[in-house]
């Protein structure tokens, strides 16, 4: 079971990688680990750094990618951000977006949403 | 990127500027925050703001957004920083610049249109007083802000018609300069004097009172037509002078009872507020101080139907506004000093029943509940009552059937020529004083403006034994005196004026056994 | 609390066997045993003496007419005695003493109590000017239902007669002319409009027989004053303006209001008002409860 949610994960992050890529944005780091966390993905978009959290879902019946996303998360997200920016002496604009994927059960997808600039 | 917009902060009828410093950086994660001690309305601007911007189909910068209200330390109360702090990030964003001298003001709805804001006429006073030539209000305001002349008033429908503005593509025209016409508009009563039969003697206070600026009490039965008498006041009352009018506007608007799109007041305010009233709403007040109704009714009537039904703590509340004519409201953090000269209109019961004296009905209260009743009121504040009168009930059908009765009322129209002429002559009077009306004058002023004979000083003085008058009340019946003198444009007052405002001493006292 | 100790020293008691026990009170059926008084006793006080009483609820009309008969009559050297209750009660102990006259106040409670207590001025200046504060009870006792009645007999039983102004059905001011019939003394009564509810207690006395009051001299007849002069100086008519003679024509038909007056008259209420201010300087007329009447 584990091992299955961490495959979906995997999944939907591969699907959001080139859902970013086709939206012109430059890929720069995927599954980034700092000390603490992960950061599923770094992108750039014109010369704003984009932190990317992707939340996968196999149908809704027991709740959408969106609502996973809490307090505590977005908190988690924004200290895995700013530990990245102060490791690598970034000093321009940055910001975080999530990107949401529901699966049909044969893991096509149902539907992808990008929710940019989450923390404001 | 820093822009500085100028707007103003207002504490009671006072305005100082704040400096609105809009600062949009382009590093760190986004945020918008508002710093300098902005009250839960001024941080709830960031919501309307953000959100107006979006609706007017401006990109709202995703970037860190520092607003500081400057001088940091003073308490910002309200929601017309919205303004500002939007013209502060959109200027930022557009790189446009902003007109020299300008202040903003006005709250934002969320759809970008600006919405009408209390407080508009304080602001272009300010911008006046420190020669600050524009100022951009909403347009509901606009008319308000138009009263102060030598500022150009813009109005704004919205965000975009403001950017549009800015980027010089459209033109601004100010709002036109909003004078007080002189035109005869007497404020609208619900009564017109000729419709109130009989009462003639009240009538005649309420004459005396309109012209001279007494306080007026009113003692009847229920039925008798005080309340009737009382509402009609307003129809006689002069209308309001040019420095008046703006004391007045100046009041309601930072009350926020000031109607969208109004202008200048020129009727006299006639407020009448319940006997549950508490004493901050009677008398002003709250953390931040407001005016109470004593402030509204500044120029006005304060009208205070069932008189001793008020709490007495609330009631001698009145004793200082009622002796100077403005009161100051302190609180740990501010305070401020409101206007609060009006007219005191008082109507009561001559007994818990309500039946004393009444021909047709018997009064069921023993002695003492008469007494316990009259008591409620305290001497001090019937002291600064000019004008007693008694109401008796009226046989209104049989005064009804009496057609040559009727021809002789006079309308509410002829009363106020009268009073217009009353007050003229006090206005030449009181030209080199600071106040305005008869009841106003302080013991000096009747030492120099009230001459009589010695056949009027003999006549008060004997009526101050027979009648039992307080030394208080000796003055006031002169200042009576001298106000029916001047309906009679007289420049002495003689024996029948003395004679006359004699009716009108205080009775209460002299009731109780 | 210091003003009752302050008369407290001057209280004294009058034994039924004593001298100085008033000789009329002695002629009725019970006479109370021992009399509590204040001020100074002095048995001529009682030598002639009239029972003033009528309604606590007193209208203006009795309020004149008990002011103007007992002033009369106490200035003709009657001692009034009354109940102290406020209404005519109090009127008549306030009438005497304007008058300069005496007056006996026979308490339903002990002396020492003040009942109504707000008349405490009245009680002293009872005490003041040579009256007298009498009961049957001792010190502080309370008023009750049944002390009124009793104090009721008391007030018939020291005077010769006794005068009812207004007084409604079934009131105390009765029980007072039951025992004055009672003790064979004259009873008179004060008729008042048909239309008051309290004259039909007053009314109703004359009915069966009490006599009736229409002036002063009517009772000072019976304590054998025939040819006391009343202080009364006649109206000077001629020397009247011509505005004041008409409201006094018009005040003696039937008392009135300004407004009224304003109205029959046709003349503005501020004319009327200036001329009624200075004819009550002049004691031409005086003002009750909005109404003037003539003096």
């Amino acid at each position: 079971m584990k091992t299955k949610n961490l495959e979906i994960g995997r999944l939907g992050e591969a699907i959001a990688k080139r859902y970013l890529q086709d939206n012109r944005y430059t890929i720069v780091a995927q599954n980034y680990k700092t000390k603490y966390a992960e950061i599923d993905l770094i992108v750039r978009h014109k010369d704003i750094l984009v932190f990317v959290e992707v939340r996968t879902r196999i149908g809704e019946r027991f709740g959408t990618p969106e609502e996973s996303i809490n307090r505590k998360k977005i908190n988690k997200l924004i200290k895995n951000a700013r530990g990245y920016v102060a490791g690598k002496r970034y000093n321009k604009g940055y910001r975080i977006d999530v990107v949401c994927i529901v699966l049909d059960e044969n893991k096509k997808v149902k539907r992808i949403d990008h929710y940019r600039n989450i923390t404001f | 990127m820093l822009i500085k917009v100028s707007s103003v902060s207002n504490s009671g009828l006072k305005s100082i500027g704040i400096d609105v410093e809009v600062n949009v950086a382009n590093r760190g994660l986004p945020a918008f925050e508002i710093v300098g001690l902005p009250s839960k309305a001024v941080d709830e601007s960031k919501q309307r703001v953000r959100t107006a911007i979006v609706n007017s189909n401006i990109e709202f910068p995703a970037r860190r957004i520092t607003v500081n209200l400057a001088p940091a330390d003073v308490p910002k109360e309200g929601s017309f920083y919205d303004l500002p702090i939007a013209v502060g990030i959109l200027t930022s964003v557009i790189g446009c610049k902003l007109p020299e001298e300008s202040l903003f003001f006005g709250e934002l709805s969320l759809d970008g249109t600006l919405r009408h804001t209390k407080g508009a006429l304080l602001l272009s006073l300010f911008a006046r007083e420190k020669g600050i030539r524009n100022i951009f209000v909403p347009r509901a305001s606009a008319n308000e802000a138009a009263i102060v002349k030598g500022v150009n008033v813009y109005p704004i429908e919205n965000v975009s018609q403001l950017l549009s503005y800015f980027m010089g593509e459209i033109e601004l025209k100010p709002a036109e300069y909003q004078e007080g016409k002189d035109d005869w508009i007497s404020t609208q009563a619900e009564f017109d004097m000729a419709e109130i039969l009989g009462q003639e003697q009240a009538k005649r206070a309420i004459e005396i009172s309109a012209s001279g600026g007494h306080n007026l009490l009113m003692i009847g039965s229920p039925g008798s037509g005080k309340t009737m008498l009382a509402r009609a006041l307003p129809g006689i009352l002069p209308t309001l002078r040019e420095e008046e009018s703006l004391e007045v506007t100046k009041i309601y608007s930072v009350s926020g009872y000031f109607p969208p799109e109004g202008s200048l007041i020129k009727t006299r305010p006639f407020r009448a507020p319940h006997h549950t009233i508490s004493q901050v709403g009677l008398i002003g007040g709250g953390p931040r101080p407001q005016p109470g109704e004593v402030s509204l009714a500044h120029r006005g009537v304060l009208f205070l139907d069932e008189f001793s039904e008020f709490p007495r703590s609330v009631l001698e509340a009145l004793r200082q506004p009622m002796e100077d004519g403005y009161l100051t409201i302190s609180r740990s953090r501010e305070r401020a000093n409101f206007p609060a000269r009006f007219i005191l209109i008082a109507s009561a019961n001559p007994c818990p029943c309500g039946y004393l004296y009444h021909s047709k009905r018997q009064c069921l209260c023993t002695q003492r509940e008469i007494e316990k009743y009259r008591k409620r009121v305290s001497g001090p504040i019937l002291d600064r009552i000019d004008l007693h009168v008694e109401v008796p009930v009226v046989d209104i059908k049989e005064l009804a059937k009496d057609r040559r009765f009727k021809d002789r009322l006079e309308s509410s129209a002829q009363i106020y020529r009268r009073v217009m002429k009353a007050r003229e002559i006090q206005k030449n009077r009181f030209i080199d004083e600071k106040i305005h009306t008869n009841a106003e004058m302080k013991n000096r002023h009747i030492k120099k403006y009230c001459n009589f004979s010695k056949e009027v000083k003999q006549l008060l003085q004997q009526a101050g034994v027979s009648f039992q008058l307080s030394a208080r009340s000796y003055y006031k019946m002169i200042k009576v005196s001298r106000t029916i003198a001047d309906l009679e444009a007289s420049q002495d007052i003689t024996v029948s004026h003395m004679a006359e405002a004699l009716q009108y001493r205080p009775r209460i006292q002299e009731r109780v056994m | 609390m210091t003003e009752i100790l302050k008369y407290k020293s001057t209280r004294n008691i009058v034994k039924s066997n004593s001298l100085e026990y008033p000789w009329l009170l002695k002629e009725i059926d019970h006479p109370p045993g021992k009399l509590y008084y204040k001020g100074s006793w002095n048995s001529e006080i009682f030598e002639k003496c009239l029972a003033v009483v009528g309604s606590r609820r007193m209208t203006n009309y009795g309020k004149c007419i008990t002011n103007k008969l007992v002033s009369e009559i106490a200035g003709a050297g009657i001692t009034i005695v009354s109940g102290f209750m406020y209404g005519v009660d109090a009127t008549a102990h306030k009438a005497a003493l304007e008058a300069g006259g005496r007056t006996i106040a026979v308490m339903p409670c002990g002396i020492e109590v003040i009942h109504p207590e707000y008349q405490e001025t009245l009680y002293k200046e009872i005490l003041e000017n040579n009256g007298l504060i009498i009961s049957e009870f001792e010190g502080t006792f309370p008023p009750a239902l049944w002390t009124y009645p009793r104090r009721n007999r008391i007030i018939a039983g020291l005077s010769l007669a006794t005068m009812v102004i207004e007084a409604g059905e079934k009131s105390g001011s009765l029980i007072t002319a039951g025992f004055a019939r009672k003790y064979k003394r004259e009873l008179f009564a004060v008729p008042g409009p048909l239309t008051s509810t309290l004259s039909k207690g007053t009314l109703q006395l004359i009915k069966e027989g009490a006599s009736m009051v229409t002036s002063a001299k009517d009772v000072l007849a019976t304590y054998g004053i025939t040819n006391h002069k009343f202080s009364e100086c006649p109206l000077q008519f001629s020397k009247l303006s011509k505005l004041e003679q008409t409201i006094i024509k018009k005040l003696q038909q039937e008392p009135m209001e300004i407004d009224t007056l304003s109205r029959l008259l046709e003349i503005s209420a501020s004319e009327i008002g200036s001329a009624l201010s200075l004819m009550q300087l002049k004691s031409l007329l005086f003002e009750e409860d909005g109404k003037y009447y003539v003096n």
